[in-house]
């Protein structure tokens, strides 16, 4: 057992409320949680209004018509599978993430079926979440 | 004095708005350190060929005598085809790993637009 004294992680938190494929803010969000990740930081994420599809477990990648590739050639990237690199970096770096969707905004949009790692909360979760955090980042939406 | 971080994610062209949040890291800079991150189509303003009421109020931003310090984001500039040497001198090319080294290091208060 080691006497050296244990180095408290820092967590951030990021809010997040724009969805799948309309604007710049997912992936640059995504970037920003997964260097994060990367140097050991602990990271919350709310999922607020159409965030919440950004994890929808049933989406699924499809092929390109337009120039004749195939699911596979074409290897669309959806936001799920964004996600769950993230949660795989964070086991990868030993860090943890957490993952909130809004139930009221999944209940809304019928986003019910979210990918594992990402359980349902509320605006209370983001407002102790941004109690404890070092430091929180609101990313809003247009 | 506090530290101040702004991340620009807006083309002012898109959104009249976007100038706005120039003239608030201008006045923010009498007193506080201020660092303006540029991202997503934030970073289109930071041409040096353009010339018009935004971009010359971003240009005096850059040359507030170190007051403000702008940074670019390295991959928003790759995605949209500007090269470092396209940009207004004074600007630093960097990234989101910077970002978050400053976010979690050394900032009080963080601002997205």
């Amino acid at each position: 057992m080691s006497d050296a004294p244990a180095i408290r992680k820092k967590t951030l938190t990021v809010a997040l409320m724009d969805g799948p494929y309309v604007s710049n803010n997912p992936t640059t969000a995504f970037r920003i949680v997964d260097a994060a990740l990367r140097k050991g930081y602990n990271v919350n994420v709310f999922a607020y209004e159409s965030a919440v599809e950004l994890s929808i477990a049933k989406q699924q990648p499809h092929q390109n018509p337009v120039k004749q590739r195939t699911v596979e050639e074409a290897d669309h990237p959806t936001t799920k599978r964004l996600v769950e690199n993230l949660f795989d970096s964070s086991r990868r770096n030993g860090a943890k993430l957490d993952w909130i969707a809004c139930g009221l905004c999944v209940d809304e949009r019928g986003s019910f079926d979210q990918i594992e790692g990402v359980r349902r909360g509320g605006p209370g979760d983001f407002l102790d979440w941004a109690r404890q955090s070092d430091q929180t980042l609101v990313i809003a939406t247009k | 004095m506090a530290n101040y971080l702004l991340i620009s994610s807006r083309d002012p062209f898109e959104y009249r708005d976007a100038e706005w949040f120039y003239d608030l890291a201008a006045e923010l800079s009498a007193r506080h350190s201020v660092k303006l991150f540029l991202v997503g189509n934030g970073v289109l303003i930071g041409r040096n060929r353009i010339d018009n009421g935004p971009s010359k109020k971003f240009r005096r931003l850059v040359g507030l005598n170190g007051n403000v310090h702008v940074g670019a984001d390295n991959f928003s500039l790759r995605e949209r085809g500007i090269d470092t040497g396209e940009l207004v001198p004074g600007i630093t090319v960097t990234g989101v790993d910077t970002l978050v080294d400053t976010l979690m290091e050394s900032t009080d208060k963080v601002l997205w637009h």
